[in-house]
């Protein structure tokens, strides 16, 4: 059985709550892999389950201020489920990712319980700028931006905010070998992997006699795009992405612009598909950004700054495929040794361990006494078999059986029976 | 064969409440009845349903530690899910009671449920959720709440004896339940009691209890005139509850309070005269079966809320030492009735038990007989009236998400 050692805190346990669409859902799953490298407990409260009832309120026909009403009452509804599941796993953090459905009341409620929020908001502040009403709700604001944004921050009040930058998950971001299936089916001299945004659209319209293909959704009412477009401008699942940047020679990766011109918009983040591509060991032309440099060196990173460069190095480097693979293998090692979600959870975590009094600081992590030592090997293999940490608690095992759906072995039942006892009698 | 198991782990009483479901279980041909309770009940459990297979569990509070009890627990889980229960019902609603569901599908569970992780109680039970939120109405004893988790359950009058003295000459009486605020207080009890002597020509009177009830006993033996006290024996702490069944059996009369002794002297068919006030409530725990006397306490505020405290002095208890009162016990005529009080006959109709008033009023009789009619028709139950779902009763019966949203989980 494990013993309780004074360094032994019990697993971190993380409350993460997805956005019910959009481009930070798979990040926020990718980060819930990233927390339980890092020993956490990972909870999700899956958002996207209630996406349908919300794409039915659309459908209503009814006028637009009933059906605003509607969505936010629906919005609250959503946030007082997050509420509950919080309130029943109790966790040391609940992480929300950018549009996560959870309201300024919601997250007031979860600060009078006690509980500790995070955002990792992975928008542009540009651009989504809700985040000046919801950010002094949350005791974390992690951000893929740095100054001004930083900055912003500190001046509403909001002076626990961490520069986090997005990454890859090596156990799905990787080299594959593909069959011949999957080579006609993803592969290509030139792609691109993205929703049709103005910039792109502008950017792509000329690249179709370099044999450029085009996947993702957005793009089906361009003309000049529509050759180019695969799978009818179906959406792409993180799967099939690693297929294609596996199986182009030279990937693309233009970030967006909701502005068509000019069509390599100066900007600072960094997309997650430079650091998907980069763990894949495939190679990418990306455009130049701000923040680039620090996480890449330019030996580890071919960029362009604008249409004549990207056209240059897209012939550049299709003739010269050992340096693509160099620049490629330089990426990976990087991305493997830095931009890992897990080590952006660390960070995360360590940040939290820091700004956050009493973070961590359990009372829960006792064995009961007098285990004997037969059931306390049960014990040991349960906390195998569950995939948690050797840091486990008594309450992190109880709770990472409780997260289990379907029937409870014979040990995982008579825990949880010994658990409700503790509470009814001691 | 068929193996069925009911898992019930709360008190003595409520053993002795699962009968009507357990008899059904029993009466239903190819079935092999299991019956899981806390450990210390398992010899009475085995005296109660001599046919059933019992399983202990440490559900309640003993001398093992945490590790006992997970190895315990462990074990029994492991016997119970080598035994393949076509069904398996659970009784309480009690997050030890859900431990043990999760051991099982929800499709094999009765009553209470863990389903994709969650804790789910049947459609029967949220609505008997939903009939507590006026308990004053209450239309439905929980020994029948419970039978009615089979499809067929057994009539009520094949549950328990038609009550009858013994012919011994003993009174037994019961000076305290487990909630104090349900016991009469001493000086009543001991009214009571003095009554109850002289109706029955001067018994003998065992007062019975656990350790912790003697000092309850002592001070009821200090209200009692001398003559009636030497005739008190106090065996309160003297005996075991695997004692109680032949004690009880030896009775021409059991005075109690709700009590689990109330129900086992009902299994056994001894009359009780039971005392029900505070929290308690005849219509919905009083004793199963024929030839029982309870006497309720009726205020604005009855029942009340057992966890929470009285704000009124426990004024219920004052009725029970009305002179009107302890004269009618001692059988003798008087023309006045204590506003608070009702006195009641135990009775069974085709639905099940309940409690007729046949001293005082009772205001909510009416709205309680069309929740009993309503109940019926929902569930199909005996006693069924399709004209009983009124527009009140669906209200009542009903949250608007039962009419509206799928079942959680259907299973009785």
């Amino acid at each position: 059985m494990p013993e309780p050692t004074p360094e032994k805190q019990g697993m971190p346990r993380v409350l993460l709550v997805l956005p019910m669409y959009g481009g930070s859902l798979p990040v926020g799953r990718f980060a819930a892999e990233g927390l339980r490298e890092n020993g956490c407990l990972v909870e999700i409260f899956n958002a996207p389950a209630f996406h349908p009832v919300f794409c039915a309120l659309k459908e209503l026909k009814v006028g637009p201020e009933r059906l605003d009403a509607l969505q936010n009452s629906f919005l609250q509804h959503v946030s007082q489920c997050v509420t509950a599941k919080a309130e029943a796993f109790a966790p040391d953090l609940v992480l929300s990712l950018a549009q996560a459905p959870l309201s300024i009341a919601a997250l007031k409620r979860l600060r009078r319980a006690g509980l500790r929020t995070a955002m990792w908001f992975v928008e542009d502040f540009r651009i989504f700028t809700y985040w000046r009403a919801f950010a002094p709700y949350y005791d974390l604001f992690a951000v893929i931006q740095k100054e001004p944004f930083i900055d912003e921050l500190d001046a509403l009040g909001v002076h626990d905010a961490l520069y986090l930058p997005l990454a890859a998950l090596p156990s799905l971001h990787r080299p594959l070998t593909l069959d011949e299936r999957e080579k006609q089916e993803f592969g290509s001299q030139l792609s691109f992997v993205g929703a049709g945004y103005p910039n792109r659209r502008k950017a792509f319209a000329g690249l179709r006699n370099l044999g450029l293909k085009i996947w993702g959704t957005e793009w089906d009412d361009d003309p000049e795009i529509a050759p180019m477009l695969q799978k009818k401008g179906e959406r792409i699942t993180s799967e099939d992405c690693v297929r294609i940047f596996n199986a182009a020679a030279v990937n693309i990766n233009l970030h967006s612009s909701v502005r068509a011109d000019p069509p390599v918009a100066p900007g600072d983040f960094v997309n997650p598909r430079t650091f998907e591509i980069a763990a894949c060991g495939a190679f990418q032309l990306t455009d130049r950004r701000g923040l680039l440099p620090e996480l890449y060196g330019p030996d580890e990173a071919a960029t362009f700054s604008d249409l004549d460069e990207l056209r240059e190095k897209i012939l550049y480097y299709s003739a010269h495929p050992e340096e693509r693979a160099a620049v490629a293998a330089r990426a990976r090692r990087r991305t493997l040794a830095e931009h890992t979600y897990a080590a952006r959870m660390k960070r995360l975590l360590d940040f939290a361990a820091e700004r956050l009094p009493g973070f961590m600081r359990r009372e829960d992590i006792v064995w009961p006494q007098n285990m004997p030592a037969e059931l306390g090997d049960a014990v040991a293999a349960l906390i195998r078999e569950l995939g948690l940490s050797a840091n486990a608690s008594f309450s992190d095992v109880i709770a990472a059986v409780r997260g289990k759906s379907g029937v409870l072995s014979d040990a995982e039942a008579a825990l949880l029976f010994l658990d409700e006892w503790k509470k009814l009698y001691t | 064969m068929r193996r069925v198991l009911t898992v019930q782990l709360a008190r003595f009483g409520d053993l002795a409440q699962s009968k009507r479901l357990l008899l059904s279980q029993i009466r239903d041909a190819g079935n092999e009845v299991h019956l899981c309770v806390d450990r210390s009940l398992v010899h009475l459990a085995q005296r109660l349903y001599p046919s059933a297979v019992v399983h202990g569990l440490p559900a309640h509070r003993g001398d093992g530690g945490p590790g006992e009890v997970f190895a315990a627990c462990r074990s029994c889980f492991a016997a119970l899910r080598e035994l393949d229960f076509a069904e398996v019902y659970f009784l309480n609603f009690s997050p030890l009671s859900f431990a043990c569901a999760a051991l099982f599908n929800p499709e094999q569970c009765r009553g209470y449920a863990r389903s994709h992780g969650q804790d789910m109680r049947s459609t029967l039970f949220s609505l008997a959720f939903n009939l507590m939120r006026d308990r004053r109405f209450a239309p439905v004893n929980l020994a029948d709440l419970w039978a009615f988790l089979h499809k067929d359950p057994v009539a009520p009058e094949k549950v328990n004896p038609i009550a009858r003295p013994a012919a011994t000459g003993r009174i037994g009486i019961i000076v305290a339940g487990r909630h104090a605020r349900r016991s009469l207080p001493p000086r009543a009890l001991a009214a009571c009691v003095q009554s109850v002597f002289r109706a029955g020509g001067g018994p003998r009177l065992l007062c019975l209890g656990a350790k912790e009830d003697q000092p309850a006993a002592r001070r009821l033996k200090r209200e009692l005139p001398p003559r009636i006290a030497e005739r008190l024996e106090d065996l309160t702490g003297k005996t075991s509850l695997a004692d109680l069944p032949d004690i009880l059996r030896g009775l021409d009369m059991l005075l109690t309070p709700d009590t689990g002794a109330m129900h086992l002297a009902a299994h056994l068919g001894i009359p009780v005269q039971a005392f029900f006030l505070s929290s308690a409530w005849c219509f919905e725990t009083g004793p199963y079966g024929m030839g029982h006397r309870i006497w309720q306490a009726v205020r604005p505020c009855s029942p009340c809320l057992e966890s929470a405290p009285c704000p009124h002095d426990t004024a219920c208890g004052a009725p029970f030492s009305h002179p009107s009162f302890t004269a009618h016990l001692a059988g003798k005529f008087s023309a006045e009735w204590p506003a608070d009080l009702m006195g009641c006959v135990s009775a069974l109709d085709d639905f099940g038990a309940t409690c007729t008033v046949v001293d005082g009023d009772n205001p909510y009789a009416e709205a309680a007989r069309e929740l009993r009619a309503g109940l019926a028709a929902c569930r199909g139950l005996p006693g069924a009236d399709v004209g009983g779902m009124t527009a009140r009763n669906a209200a009542f019966l009903f949250r608007e998400k039962d009419w509206m949203l799928p079942g959680n989980w259907n299973y009785a």
